[in-house]
Formats: C-alpha cells, structure tokens, sequence
C-alpha cells in the first residue's frame, strides 16, 4: 500500500517522502524511534504513522507483492485473478474435443453463448451442463446445482432423464475403478437428486423473462447451491415484433449487464442460447448470423456457434477473451453429448468442403441411386 | 415484479404423449406427439401432412391406454374446405367396422391369424364401448378375464363373422357397449333414414351401407347392426373434432387469444387436447412481400404465433402440430447459404417453407417424404424380411423390379426428445401405417450442409 493513501496531514507525508517511504512496506519493519529519527518527526507523530499502517497488508500478499485490493475497495491484482482462475472449476460437456477447445469446459464467472440452426443440439448442451455441473467434487465435479429458464417449451424431462441416467452410469463406473463409494457417494449419484436440483422455469413472454432475470438474485438466494444458470434461448421472445427496436436494444443491453453481474456476484456459470438469422451481404450470398443484432455479441464473454457439415456437428469458438478460435466435432446420441464418432476429420479442408459440399452430395445421390450399394442411402 | 417460479425437474411429469393410432409410428416417435410443444410436419403435396393430422384428431379421443389423450380436438384448417368425408371414413376404419378390420399395422401384416382377431375384439371393444363413453364412466381396463376370453376365441371363423358375433358376444357382459347396442338400435328403429340424411359426411355410400346391407334378410342383420353402430361410434368421434377455417394470419391470431383461449379455459366440456393447424404456410403465402420490411414482419409474426401456440401448449398441457409445406431449392450456385438440410422427396431436394425464422418456432420437425420408384421396390420387397437389419441391406443391394407400392417416409429433422431417424410407412384408405422396416438403426439419409460462417479464421 502507498504511503500516498494513508489519512495523514500533507506535511507529514512529506517528510515521509523525503525519507524515501514511498510504501508502507518499508515502514513494516520500523519501529516508532527508529522512524521518528530517520523522518525527522516527533515519537507522537511517528507512533500514528505506524498505526495507521495495516500489519495484514504483509501476509495477504505472498512474496511481498504489494496488495493493491485496500486501495481500490473489490479490486483485486492480476495476479489474485490469475491464482483464482487455475483453480476454479469448469463444468464439463462430455465432449473431449469440445472441453479441449474450452479448455476444460464451461467457466463460472463467465456468460457463454450457443448459437445454431435449429436441431444442431444448442438444448441438448444446455441439458447436459445442467446434469454435468452436479458431477461431485469427490469425482471432481462442480457439485453444484442448476437454474433452467426454459423460454422454448423443448426442456422434456423424458430426454432429461435419459440423459441423467446415462450420465450416473458413466460416473458410477468411473468412481467405482478409481475407490469403493461411500454412502455419502452413492446418495449423491440418484437420479432423483439430480433432477431435484435442477429448477426449471418456464417463460412466455419477454416481460416475464426480464421479471425472472430481475428475480435471479432472490431465487439464488433461495437455492445457493446453484452454479449454473442455463437460458434456452435467450432470443426466442425478444423476437416477436417489437415496434421499437432501439428499446429492444436497451433490454437486451440491460439483461446482458444483468446476467454478467449475476455471474461475477454469485460464482457461477451462465449459459445462454442463441438462435441464428439469415443476414443478406452485398454479393447476394447471405451469411447465418445469430440473431438479437450487432450489440448483443458484445453482452456475453463467449460465443460458441454450432453448425454441420454434411452429418457431422460442429462447434466453433467464435469469441473469446482467452480461448483460442478453435473447433471441435461432436455427437449426440441418446446418452447426451459425446465425442464424435466418426474420426474422418474434414477440419483442415472446410472451404473446399463448403463449396463442393452439394455437388459431392449430388454425386453421392446419383451413386447411391446407381448402384444401390451404399446402405446409409438407399431409402 | 416477480417472474414465475422455479420447479425441480423432479417435481415434473413426463410429458403426456398423443398417439398417432399406429403402434410402428408411435414406437417410433416414443408415444407420439408430445404435450406442451409445438411439432411440425413437413411435406410435399400428398405426402400424408393432412391424413395424418386427420388421425391424430381421432387418435387423441382415444383412451389413454390406447395412447390418446381421451380429449376433444381443434382443427384450425386454412386450406380450402376440411376434408370431412375423409376424416369420417378414417372414424369408421378407427371404429372398427368390418371392413375395416386393421386399426393396427400388425393386424395387416397377418390378417389370417388368430391373434389379430384377438387384436381386434379388443381394439373394437375398446374402441366402441369405453371410448365415446369414456368421459361419463371413466376408463375401464380390460381384466384378464376378458382377455383370456378374447384369446379363445375361434380361430377357424373368417374374420367377418367373427367379428360380427363378438358383436353379441360382448353385449351380454359390457355395460357401456350395451348401452351403444341400445342407442344403436334405437337409430335403426326411429331413424330409418338417419344416415341417407347424413350421407356427406360418409362420403362414399358403399361404406355406409345400412340400407344396401339389406335390413331384411337375418344372416345380414348382424352385420348390418355391426355397421350401424360404427357408424355411430364414427359419428361421435367427427362430433368431437371442431374445426374452424381461417384465411389469414391476423384472423388466427384473433382468434388465439379470444374465441380459443376461453375454449381452453371452458369447464364443462371435454378439455382440448390437441390444435392442429393445417397448414401454417398458406397463412403467409399472401400479404407478404420478399423485401426486406416484410420479411422482417412476417418472421415477428411467426414469433407471436409460435409464443402464443407454446403457452397455450404448456399453461393447458396441450399437443399443438402444424403443418408446413416445402419449396424446392435449385438454386446450386447459392450453396454459400444453404442453412439446413436438403430433405429429399419423390427424387429431388426441398426445403421446409417460412425460412429459418420459422424453424426456430417449433420444437420438433418430421419430414414426411415420398420415397422414389427404385426404392419402392425394395420397400415391396421387403414387407416380408422384418427384422433382421444386416439381411433387409443385403436383399436391398439385390433390389428387385417391383413397383405400384406406395411408399414414404417420416423422417425427424430434429426433435429434443428424439435421434434423427426415419421410419418408413404407407398410406392405405385406413389411414397412414409405420411399416417396420429397419429394425436395426435407422437410415442416415438426411445430409446436413454445411455453415460456412466464421469458420475458416
């Protein structure tokens, strides 16, 4: 801490300048004489010099690297952020590939959002980090539990089930190699747990989705365990018509300031689902964008957008502050997300792919409809 | 301002499932159509959207055993007039009349068997006595006692009369169907013309044919009781199932928040539990330019609808289907912005109409499709080989010449409760049948393009 800080009169720290304490960590080891001589100040002065000096500044910060957090009231060093964020958790997808280009998964503190076509699995993700986040911390999970506001109407506890079931399978295997589960465990690995701490919310219209968003710190506070917030989808009632697109800019602004506070505050991941828009370009080629607009991009840490190529799902990191634009391929089958399976990575010759992409598929139909041996085509 | 509150999942109920009175077709969508969402059909003219709406607007009526919803039905028809005539023939096939023996595929598949006869004592006894019933004396369970006497019954009679004396067979123990004998006959009495009067709603007489059935001669009289009573039960369930003819958009938003919301919230009558729109696309062909103001107010109006048909679908715990059309995409050179899948019917590729906007609106979408001539053959060829996934490739490869079969294809585009899969069925004047093809996995034909956005950073 800076000598500059301390509530004292100007002349007095001057002297303090003088005598080259700049820091109030050269003036930890100093007794009231020693500082009284050296300064030049009367045993008075010197003693509440001293005392004004916090003794804890030393031990908070290691290594003596000067705490700046009593200075600026919450702020705290880079250092402190980069030490909290080796450690903290991230709620895993279930994809190898897909934690890889997350670099672990999905982070509290910190609001992503998925955008896709319809069917490209956006709810089936949602769904699935909602069951992941309540992994154990023994089996080095989260352990937490989840908010689910469904505006959609696609949340199925039928899928959710599946899913959970799959999932406790998975998690039961795997913890029953490594050690012999323990009540505590095995009580923990129900599905009926599991699904009593997903709370779901259903939304029909934009004004109960902001009523809900507004009332997330009171239902944290009801349910503090909760360590992810999934919203599915963030767009769907923000696009019937409004007539004032710039009020619809300033809610959505609004709800993303909201959403980011939520998850700083409350430790806690926040995931939220786009849907994507046709957005015509000079050259008459029109460009998939997600929707809500040129603004909106700006309210969420990260964006992850999911598409396919041929029958191959694919996600792609397209913002991020610290991750690296990277892509992933990735499955659904009905135990949820999972790797992909089929290994023919075409990652390296997208544009070719692109381009040829419908005549490949025409040849392939024409094959198909030729010879009738390709299985996978013959209907 | 406090939003609505939070459920544990665990607190839920699965979600109820209306039948599509097949039990190939309900297999495979799990049950059927899902309450409190929004599914689509999509499909080429005459791929079977309508007929299967039609059914389901039967199939929801019945008990929720047999896989309906035991609710009334709202069809919002925006397409010329309602094909009455068609939905009154389907009643009389669901109802079981003589002719119309197979309500389910298995009973087509082997229709010398005993145990379709058994299959369809119980599909008719359910069908006539406990189903229009239903709502005053609740649901009755078939004990094991009558189903073991549906199983003895004798193999050697030609369906026909079979069924016609389990007509009588049953009247002696079954209060309700008693009851439908007596209202029945009571018809047949009192109103000998009754049915010439209602004859547009049979559409083609020799399905009804209570006076060509020859009241006279008593060997026939069975029968033609047998036919009567159906007609009845097929009567009822058309009365169960209103209708309503909307042109345009605003109209059907009108009428959504008006006339139909106090119809959901009605006390008395049986509940809703199914809408139909057919179909959503003709609402928006007019009034809607392509640039850029109007597309931007049609995709808002999708939006409002689509909000709206999913409240209604959740607050009443309803099952909602539209049904959309498709366009044919040619365009090769603007490959850059194909956005969802080709979807391939009768040989060439389409697309679902309203754009992607409206993708985003429904929860699920099933594809139905045509499936070209060459392959019909293998469908023809394969009635007979089930279930054996490896062999029915095998024999696909040595494909045959056969041809005339109607064959087509539901396919799930996506769905949050269901894989991507198909299934193939037919249409016959009973309605639409799953034929269980491919017992082993699914054919992976939808082929999904690519997005190009952002991708090659």
């Amino acid at each position: 801490m800076e000598v500059a800080l301390l509530p004292l009169p100007t002349s007095l720290r001057a002297k303090l300048f003088a005598a080259g304490h700049f820091t109030t960590t050269t003036l930890l080891f100093l007794t009231p004489l020693e500082l009284a001589r050296e300064a030049q100040l009367s045993n008075e002065e010197a003693l509440s010099v001293l005392k004004l000096v916090p003794r804890s500044s030393s031990s908070s910060s290691s290594d003596g690297i000067i705490s700046a957090s009593s200075a600026l009231d919450g702020a705290k060093t880079a250092w402190d952020l980069l030490e909290y964020e080796k450690n903290r958790k991230k709620i895993v997808t279930s994809c190898a590939e897909l934690d890889m280009i997350l670099e672990g998964g999905f982070c509290p503190k910190e609001v992503t959002e998925i955008c896709g076509v319809p069917g490209v699995g956006k709810t089936q993700l949602g769904m699935q980090l909602a069951i992941n986040v309540q992994i154990p911390v023994k089996l080095g999970g989260v352990g937490g539990h989840a908010i689910y506001i469904d505006t959609e109407g696609s949340f199925m506890l039928e899928r959710a089930l599946q899913m959970t079931k799959a999932s406790i399978d998975e998690l039961v295997l795997a913890s029953s190699l490594s050690s012999p589960m323990d009540d505590d465990l095995i009580q923990q690995l129900d599905i009926d747990t599991y699904l009593s701490h997903i709370y779901l919310v259903r939304v029909h219209d934009p004004t109960e989705q902001l009523a809900v968003i507004n009332n997330l710190p009171n239902l944290l506070k009801e349910h503090n365990q909760v360590k992810l917030i999934v919203i599915d989808s963030i767009t769907f009632n923000f696009r019937q018509d409004f007539e004032d697109m710039a009020g619809r800019t300033r809610l959505l602004a609004e709800m993303g300031q909201k959403l980011a506070k939520i998850a700083e505050e409350h430790d806690l991941a926040i995931v939220l689902t786009n849907q994507v828009t046709m957005k015509p370009s000079n050259n008459e080629i029109s460009r998939i964008v997600p929707a809500l607009g040129e603004s909106w991009s700006h309210a969420c840490t990260n964006r992850v957008m999911m598409y396919w190529i041929d029958t191959q799902r694919y996600a792609h990191v397209v913002k991020s502050p610290s991750l690296q634009a990277a892509t992933a391929a990735y499955d659904i089958d009905e135990c949820g997300i999972c790797s992909a399976k089929n290994k023919s990575n075409n990652k390296s010759n997208n544009n070719e792919n692109k381009s040829n992409n419908k005549r490949l598929k025409l040849d392939e139909e024409a094959a198909a409809a030729d010879s009738n041996n390709n299985p996978a085509h013959f209907c | 301002m406090r939003g609505p509150g939070a459920v544990a999942v665990s607190k839920l109920r699965v979600q109820q499932k209306c039948g599509l009175g097949c039990p190939v077709l309900n297999a495979f969508l799990s049950g059927g159509i899902p309450c409190g969402t929004v599914t689509e059909l999509v499909g080429e003219c005459g791929s079977g959207k309508t007929l299967l709406s039609l059914q389901l607007l039967l199939s929801v009526q019945a008990p929720v055993m047999r896989g309906g919803l035991q609710g009334r039905a709202l069809c919002i028809y925006t397409e010329g007039r309602f094909p009455s005539r068609r939905l009154f023939e389907l009643a009389t096939f669901a109802c079981g009349h003589a002719d119309g023996l197979t309500t389910t595929c298995k009973g087509q598949a082997n229709v010398e068997g005993e145990s379709v006869i058994g299959k369809v004592l119980v599909e008719k006894r359910i069908w006539n006595g406990e189903h229009e019933r239903g709502n005053v004396l609740g649901d009755r369970v078939l004990s094991r006692r009558e189903n073991d006497q549906i199983g003895r019954r004798p193999e050697g009679l030609p369906v026909d009369r079979a069924a016609g004396k389990e007509n009588c067979f049953f009247g002696a123990d079954g209060g309700n169907n008693r009851r439908v004998k007596r209202d029945c006959d009571r018809y047949s009495e009192e109103n000998d013309g009754y049915f010439c009067g209602k004859r547009r709603l049979g559409g083609d007489s020799q399905r009804l044919p209570v006076q060509a059935a020859g009241r006279g001669s008593q060997p026939d009289s069975v029968a033609a009781k047998e036919r009567l009573h159906c007609c009845l039960n097929a009567r009822r369930l058309c009365e169960k199932v209103l209708v309503k003819e909307v042109q345009t958009i605003d109209e059907l938003l009108h009428l959504l928040s008006n006339e139909i919301l106090q119809l959901l919230r009605h006390r008395f009558l049986t509940p809703v539990k199914l809408i139909v729109i057919d179909s959503v696309a003709a609402l928006f062909r007019a009034d809607f330019d392509t640039n850029k103001t109007d597309l931007t107010k049609r995709a808002s109006l999708f939006f409002r609808l689509s909000a709206k048909l999913k409240q209604y679908a959740q607050q009443f715990n309803i099952a909602i289907v539209v049904t959309n059309q498709v366009t044919d995409c040619f365009d090769e050179v603007q490959s850059d912005q194909e956005y969802m899948e080709h979807l391939m019917t009768s040989g060439r590729f389409v697309r679902p109409a309203l754009g992607l906007s409206w993708s985003h609106c429904v929860n699920t979408r099933l594809f139905l499709s045509r499936i070209p001539q060459q392959d019909c053959s293998m469908l023809h060829k394969f009635q007979g080989h089930v279930r054996h996934g490896s062999e029915v490739v095998e024999h696909c490869n040595s494909g045959g010449g056969g041809e005339g079969l109607d064959g087509r294809r539901m396919q799930v585009v996506f769905a949050p409760n269901l894989p991507q899969d198909s299934c193939a069925f037919t249409v016959t004047r009973r309605g639409m049948q799953g034929v269980q093809l491919f017992g082993a996995g699914g054919m992976s034909f939808c082929s999904h393009n690519s997005i190009p956005q952002n991708h090659d950073t």
